[in-house]
């Protein structure tokens, strides 16, 4: 458990004081302005466009965040041959574990300052409400669920580049597997619906895990919905930890 | 160390600021250049590019836009209030496009209601673009079935069009949805009034008034009765007049002189009817909006 402990936050250490955080940050402040212009120039639904943008920042600079600093950080240990030093005092699952969990924390940080900065940008704008701030959690689940993705791609690639590349394009594919789903079903094609039906199963459900269309209009799904997108989070990021420990323990990096 | 040496040194060291200098100049120049270029290429270096007025198909920004589906909704809905401003020599081709970014905006976010009103009453300046803004709200008003301000912006672009029956018909609608004001179901039979139709206002409150408790709505809605009471039967009056002489009574003490009518009934908003020679119809001074003037 110490090991765990002192992987964790070696890694929390190194992560937030890269320099993609402070590049990830400055973009966030910077976005915030541009989110603050939106709203001014929104007549009619400024709140609502204020609370969204912020949203969509908060998430898609977070998402940056996971998949740059995960990716770069974890082949940067490969390079240096830093990860040697780690694999000869710790297990593998240990020290995969431990990573993973560091980049859980730096989310769970991110959004909650973020999410301050943004309820003080809303709240001077008068536009504050806390179902925006409920939209928060299940961010944190998905964004939870894209670190293990980033970390079986960093696993099992060896180019930093590559393993970006797919981890962006499985991201994508989760967040538009609903809407191909539906392009098939217009088509009416059995064959193609049931595997890209199958496709959708397994590929993270990124649409159910969403609810800031609700969050922004000040509306909130039911509790049972939290906590059956908690449960199914949950599974979906238990599941990848398992297929990233598999491969970890597999796979030869010196 | 020989001079040779020496000079070779001091060479190199000079070569350095040397380096400095010209790049501050080169930098200098460029620093002037860039917005000298800047603004021939905005007055002088004009290239006649022709604006393509094109919004995506709202179903493939649908599929595109994955769980950012209400983010492009602002976004579009930006474009659309933007696009209001654009200069566009043709009205009808700039109604056109704000309504088409405002409805794409709509198909994926349909609580930004303001949409309607943008597109629907505000972009609507002369009659064709009246028409087109009652099309357009019509053609979105399924997004929003229980939002009353939809069937109330179609009544009034009707109202403008002086189509006030097909007015009345959607201020029906909308004072049946909920949260629609109290003054939908009063202006009605202005309405009826305008459209000629006293006697339909008449009916119209009469029903009105056993729906409601309040004492104070319930006489106000007796005091209109009354005027347009008034009206109607003088009107009838003026008929009877010109079936039996072939011409308008010149004013309407002159029903009261031919012994048409006892006197002239009083008007219940204060200054008394009159008889309009243009159109024929009876006119309270007052003006057509006693009450609702304010709220229309």
């Amino acid at each position: 458990m110490r090991r765990l402990l002192s992987i964790i936050c070696l890694n929390f250490k190194e992560a937030t004081r890269d320099k993609i955080f402070a590049g990830v940050v400055f973009f966030f402040i910077f976005y915030l302005g541009f989110c603050i212009l939106l709203g001014e120039l929104s007549w009619g639904h400024s709140d609502k466009v204020l609370r969204n943008a912020g949203l969509v920042g908060i998430e898609l600079t977070t998402i940056l965040l996971i998949i740059f600093s995960f990716t770069l950080g974890f082949f940067r240990d490969k390079e240096t041959r830093i990860l040697e030093v780690y694999l000869s005092n710790v297990g593998r699952a240990t020290y995969l574990t431990g990573k993973i969990l560091a980049y859980v924390l730096i989310v769970f940080f991110y959004l909650f300052f973020s999410g301050m900065v943004y309820s003080l940008v809303l709240y001077f704008k008068d536009a504050f409400s806390p179902f925006a701030l409920a939209a928060l959690y299940p961010m944190f689940l998905k964004i939870v669920i894209v670190i293990g993705i980033t970390s079986i791609f960093s696993c099992l690639l060896s180019s930093s580049t590559l393993a970006l590349l797919s981890t962006i394009f499985v991201y994508v594919a989760s967040e538009l597997g609903a809407s191909a789903l539906k392009i098939v079903s217009m088509e009416k094609e059995p064959v193609r619906k049931a595997w890209l039906d199958l496709i959708y199963s397994f590929l993270p459900n990124m649409d159910k895990l969403d609810i800031k269309s609700l969050a922004v209009h000040n509306q909130i799904p039911s509790f049972e919905y939290f906590v059956w997108m908690t449960v199914y989070a949950g599974i979906y990021i238990l599941f990848l930890w398992l297929i990233n420990i598999f491969i970890f323990q597999r796979k030869e990096y010196y | 160390m020989s001079e040779h040496k020496i000079a070779s040194i001091i060479r190199k060291q000079e070569w350095p600021c040397v380096s400095f200098v010209r790049g501050m100049i080169v930098f200098a120049a460029c620093l002037y250049l860039i917005p000298q270029m800047s603004s021939l290429f905005r007055e002088g270096l004009l290239i006649n590019k022709q604006s393509v007025l094109f919004v995506p198909p709202v179903q493939y920004v649908k599929m595109m836009s994955g769980t950012f589906e209400s983010f492009f909704a602002d976004l579009f809905y930006i474009r659309g209030l933007l696009a209001m401003g654009d200069e566009i020599a043709e009205t009808q081709e700039k109604v056109q496009w704000v309504q088409e970014n405002f409805h794409t905006a709509l198909e994926l976010d349909p609580q930004l209601s303001e949409a309607y009103f943008f597109a629907g009453v505000v972009i609507a300046k002369d009659e064709a673009s009246i028409k087109k803004g009652i099309v357009f709200l019509e053609k979105n008003s399924h997004l929003n079935p229980t939002q009353w301000r939809i069937p109330y912006w179609i009544g009034f672009n009707y109202y403008q069009l002086g189509n006030y029956l097909k007015a009345i018909e959607y201020y029906e609608k909308a004072s049946k949805l909920p949260g629609a004001r109290f003054f939908l179901k009063k202006i009605q039979p202005m309405l009826y009034y305008e459209a000629g139709e006293s006697d339909l206002g008449i009916i119209y409150l009469e029903s009105l008034l056993n729906s409601l408790n309040d004492e104070k709505e319930r006489e106000a809605i007796q005091k209109k009765i009354e005027w347009l009471k008034g009206i109607s039967s003088l009107e009838q009056s003026i008929a009877q007049f010109k079936a039996r002489y072939g011409s308008l009574p010149s004013d309407l003490e002159t029903l009261v002189r031919y012994g048409m009518i006892p006197g002239v009934p009083k008007d219940p908003f204060g200054r008394g009817y009159y008889l309009d020679q243009e159109t024929g119809k009876v006119k309270s001074k007052l003006g057509p909006y006693p009450e609702d003037e304010s709220e229309h």
